[in-house]
């Protein structure tokens, strides 16, 4: 399994007390499978994504992340995972401004300290279809681009697992189509797990496994 | 409706903590200048009244001449108070010895100002505006001793005897008469004819004090002016000032300093947190925009929430600043004349107007920005909409400055080297910080290890950093001056007044008496200084070199002149050359007397001594310290051009505490020599410098706070772009320990550069500060240039250190949602 979790719970104070936002969690997915994540807003889908990540601590319960037990671990432990199997896509994007396109793509690669981090970079901004756009600054791109950016900063890592966290919620339709097509042609040509979050039925639906999340809760 | 929204804003504000720099540097704005200037008024107040009672009145004609009861009436006016003191020496006796001492023959006016201090049980008359009524005398201590004389026994004075009704401690005019040395008796002036001691060309000094409102004394000044002969001299309240008067002057200088560096600090600080107020409000004026707030009512809004803060602010500050300049006056009471008097209302009107004008030179600007703001560009987030790189924003807050530094201080000249030091440095600064982090051919964040990560950060925020850099060097800069001020400069004050400063000085000593005194003195242990001779004389300018009888100006004073080939220790001459044996030797001047009357080197004078006329020349001019106690001179001759000249000597000596019997046995066997005592003086001087060093210590804090404030305003608007970035690189794997060491290392880096900037920011200010402001030799500050780059290195590492790990201790998904 490369996730799992058990009677996963999370809250948060709040003026009343405490929030649960997540409830008794039981989920698994196999290596190399893909998970969607759909429910209404506020639902916990993306606190749930974040657990699973280990960019987040849950209150109570387990998640392991190919068999390591993350609950368990500090946020150094966590974050050598992370460095190691994880992998984001944000829908914000979250580039740094001071970077160009291709400084950005190579991040990841100069965290885990793999040589041709440059090489790397440019050909997974050559696979998204950016490879004119290498000293372009995210001000200087689009919506879409800097989405493209992102998608090829994640496959860049190398990383054994993907999570995509509304990828299309800030782009148009249309852009948000050509953004999923394009996101799964890479994905199918290399081999790993994909979580996702998102509204978007079509993209659920390219998924091989669906959950639903309601008030904090799997339906 | 937009009153309320204002003070609801505002106190959300306060509340969040977002203001809370800003607010927290009004208030230390506000206090420092409220209890500096309430400080400083107060002082000026006493001083004046001090000078005033120094003085004797509020003006004083000195003459060697008494004026004719025509002239005095002429110039005066009922409401113009006068009296007329006549000074003279003349031997005193009584039943049984005799002394030379300093009389002075005074009216029943006297004194104008202030009262004779008289020993307590040496009269059952009433102490107040006491002077002595015909037939009486009141003679001092030193007289009562030496003549060996009680309350009630007779002096002779010339043909008559007068009665001792008074031991005279203290008089109020203390700067009258040339005798002010030697023993003294007051007697009634109506005595005086019967003493048949005034003869023609008889030594007497008349001087005439006059007090008044000052548009009178002002015309009277003139009409004196006008009539005053060659030697005479109309002096002025407020002209000259005893050597207390110096050193609270001094210490003014140091308070108003520490004051400035405050007020300059907390001005960048209020910059800066108004910048983060702005960022963080246009989200607010974007939307009360697009909802219909038309521009007046979202300006009034800011003015009104400006407005409110700026009152606070000055109520808080003036009642802490209060309470501390309360502080000070304790601290120093002991050396005041009187209870310092109440402060004015200037000193609220300059806290006031700091507050305006800081919140106008320094936010005001981005309040304009603020409200210009196209709302459609903040609510996409077009960030390009909101940079401050206009020029506005430098040179209104430039102006700001310039403007505090001469409302506060007064003094053009220091505003300006502050000023124009302070600009130097951030310029020069700037370029240095940008040619060392000059855009490198490197490609990445270097986020694989931690030194190549805060090298590439160092290179990338360059412009960020630059502005970061000047901000920590104003901060440590200013700290830097404000601790050499409480340590090298006070400790330079020190060094001018050494434990063995001379405490007597023994005038009119003859020539036969100098062997028996220097003997007198090795005796009984005691270090003997040089005798120097004594004259008095008068200069002649040469206007025509032809004719030089019927050309020759005299200058209009008579001087004391000394001879002698070694140039004295507190002296250091400024233009010419000291005596030379081998060559023609003429005259050296002081700078006073060469500004006064137009002296250059190479001018030709006539020097009148001893009824003798000699032609000579301008050798040298001097600088004299006339702080230091030590016999000191406006003009000293060479031996050559005075041989055979009749002089007294004078020498100045130090007697230690336990060797106080001394002096009694020094006048005794010396009776005709003069010995003044300034131990008090010498001793209040040195009681203030100390308790200045710890008045320094409160502005050394307010100074210090002021810059951990402005270190704090700083680094928080770094950090606020680099928690985003932390967040995601985090989230991408990078380990804690990877972001705090590039952290640490980055902002040691500019710790250290802003520490070796901000010790040549407080050397170069300090130069000019030694030289031009508290007339000192400049020195080189080794202690601030260790304390600089070493305090810029530990202090900012470890604010960087802690802000760090404040952002690595939440989880990367708080820092992103946060961001």
């Amino acid at each position: 399994m490369i996730i799992k979790t058990s009677s996963l719970r999370k809250e948060v104070p709040s003026s009343d007390g405490s929030l649960i936002i997540l409830e008794d969690i039981n989920l698994e997915l196999e290596q190399d499978k893909s998970l969607a994540i759909v429910g209404p807003s506020g639902s916990g889908k993306s606190t749930l994504l974040s657990l699973l990540a280990g960019i987040d601590t849950a209150t109570s319960g387990k998640v392991y992340l190919d068999e390591h037990p993350l609950h368990l671990m500090n946020e150094n432990q966590r974050a050598s995972i992370r460095k190691e199997k994880v992998a984001f896509v944000f829908q914000s994007f979250e580039l740094l401004p001071g970077l160009t396109a291709l400084e950005n793509v190579m991040l990841p690669a100069e965290i885990k300290h793999l040589p041709n981090a440059t090489e790397l970079a440019k050909e997974y901004l050559n696979r998204v279809g950016l490879e004119k756009r290498y000293e372009h600054y995210p001000k200087q791109l689009s919506g879409g681009e800097q989405q493209r950016v992102a998608i090829a900063r994640a496959f860049a890592c190398k990383a054994k697992i993907l999570f995509v966290d509304e990828p299309t919620g800030n782009l148009d339709p249309k852009t948000g189509k050509k953004i999923i097509d394009l996101f799964f042609k890479v994905y199918e040509e290399t081999s790993r797990s994909l979580i996702v979050v998102t509204h978007d039925k079509d993209l659920a639906n390219k998924c091989n496994k669906q959950i639903e999340l309601k008030e904090g809760k799997i339906i | 409706m937009l009153f309320i929204l204002s003070l609801k804003l505002l106190w959300r504000e306060l509340k969040s903590g977002q203001l809370t720099v800003m607010f927290a540097a009004i208030v230390l704005s506000v206090t420092s200048v409220s209890c500096i200037s309430i400080f400083s008024d107060r002082l000026q107040q006493a001083l004046f009244l001090e000078t005033r009672e120094f003085l004797g009145g509020d003006l004083k004609y000195d003459s060697n001449e008494e004026l004719n009861k025509a002239e005095l009436e002429g110039i005066t006016n009922n409401e113009v108070s006068s009296t007329l003191i006549t000074s003279f020496a003349s031997m005193l006796s009584s039943k049984n010895r005799m002394q030379l001492g300093s009389i002075k023959a005074v009216d029943n006016s006297y004194p104008l100002v202030g009262q004779l201090t008289l020993e307590k049980d040496s009269s059952q008359n009433n102490q107040e505006n006491l002077n002595p009524k015909k037939g009486f005398v009141f003679v001092d201590k030193r007289l009562q001793q030496l003549l060996d004389i009680e309350i009630g026994d007779f002096v002779e004075i010339g043909n008559i005897e007068l009665t001792v009704s008074n031991i005279l401690i203290a008089e109020p005019d203390r700067a009258s008469s040339s005798f002010a040395f030697a023993p003294k008796a007051i007697m009634n002036v109506a005595d005086l004819p019967a003493t048949n001691i005034i003869q023609p060309g008889s030594r007497v000094r008349y001087e005439y004090l006059f007090v008044g409102e000052k548009k009178q004394i002002l015309p009277l000044k003139n009409k004196l002016e006008e009539i005053k002969k060659a030697g005479d001299r109309v002096t002025e309240v407020g002209s000259e000032q005893a050597s207390v008067g110096n050193a609270s002057k001094r210490s003014n200088s140091f308070f108003l300093l520490g004051g400035v560096l405050a007020v300059l600090m907390a001005s960048f600080t209020i910059a800066l947190s108004a910048q983060r107020f702005v960022r963080r409000h246009s989200k607010y004026v974007a939307i009360l925009r697009s909802l219909g707030s038309s521009s007046f009512e979202i300006k009034s809004l800011y003015i009104l929430i400006f407005s409110e803060l700026a009152m606070i602010s000055i109520f808080i500050g003036i009642g802490i600043g209060w309470f501390i300049q309360e502080f000070f006056v304790t601290l120093l009471k002991d050396y005041f004349p009187t209870n310092l008097p109440n402060a004015g209302l200037d000193p609220l009107i300059i806290s006031a107007l700091t507050v305006i004008i800081c919140l106008t030179g320094f936010c005001l600007p981005y309040l304009v920005k603020l409200v210009n703001i196209s709302p459609l560009a903040i609510l996409r987030k077009e960030k390009s909409d909101f940079s401050f790189n206009s020029i506005f924003f430098f040179l209104v807050p430039l102006a700001a400055m310039f403007f505090l530094l001469l409302l506060y201080t007064k003094n053009l000249l220091l505003s300006s080297i502050m000023f124009f030091v302070i600009l130097g440095t951030c310029l020069v600064g700037i370029s240095i910080i940008l040619l060392l982090l000059r855009k490198k051919n490197l490609i990445g964040l270097g986020a694989g290890s931690f030194t190549k990560l805060a090298f590439q950060e160092l290179h990338r925020r360059k412009y960020q950093n630059a502005l970061q850099i000047i901000a920590f060097t104003i901060a440590i800069g200013l700290s830097l001056i404000a601790f050499s001020l409480k340590t090298d400069l006070i400790l330079t004050w020190e060094k001018s007044l050494p434990d063995d400063s001379p405490n007597n000085f023994a005038i009119n000593i003859t020539e036969l008496e100098l062997q028996p005194i220097a003997s007198f003195l090795k005796e009984n242990g005691i270090k003997n200084n040089p005798f120097y001779p004594i004259a008095s004389a008068r200069l002649f300018k040469d206007k025509d070199k032809k004719d030089i009888e019927a050309t020759i100006v005299p200058i209009e004073r008579t001087f004391n002149i000394t001879w002698t080939t070694v140039l004295p220790k507190e002296n250091q001459i400024v233009g010419g050359f000291w005596f030379d044996d081998s060559k023609v030797n003429g005259l050296s001047v002081s700078e006073e007397i060469a500004q006064r009357y137009s002296l250059k080197v190479g001018d030709i004078i006539h020097l009148k001594v001893a009824g003798k006329l000699k032609k000579t020349f301008i050798q040298n001019i001097r600088k004299v310290n006339w702080e230091s106690f030590t016999p000191n001179f406006f003009l000293i001759g060479h031996p050559s051009l005075l041989t055979d000249t009749p002089a007294t000597y004078i020498t100045a000596f130090y007697v230690p505490k336990n060797k106080e019997n001394l002096v009694s046995n020094f006048m005794l066997e010396f009776r005709t020599v003069s010995l003044l005592s300034v131990d008090a003086l010498l001793k209040q001087v040195t009681d203030i410098i100390e308790q200045v060093s710890k008045a320094l210590q409160i502005i050394l804090a307010l100074t210090v706070i002021a810059a951990c404030l402005l270190t704090i305003a700083t680094i928080q608007d770094s950090f606020k772009t680099r928690l985003h970035q932390s967040g995601i690189l985090r989230t991408l794997g990078a380990e804690t320990s990877l972001l705090q060491k590039s952290t640490m290392l980055e902002f040691a880096c500019i710790g250290t550069i802003s520490g070796i900037l901000a010790s040549s920011l407080a050397q170069t200010c300090l130069y000019f500060l030694e030289s031009r402001i508290f007339d000192v030799t400049p020195a080189f500050h080794y202690s601030i240039w260790l304390l600089g780059p070493t305090s810029g290195l530990i202090i900012i590492t470890l604010l960087s250190f802690f802000l760090i790990t404040s952002i690595t201790s939440k989880s990367p998904r708080e820092i992103l949602l946060k961001s």
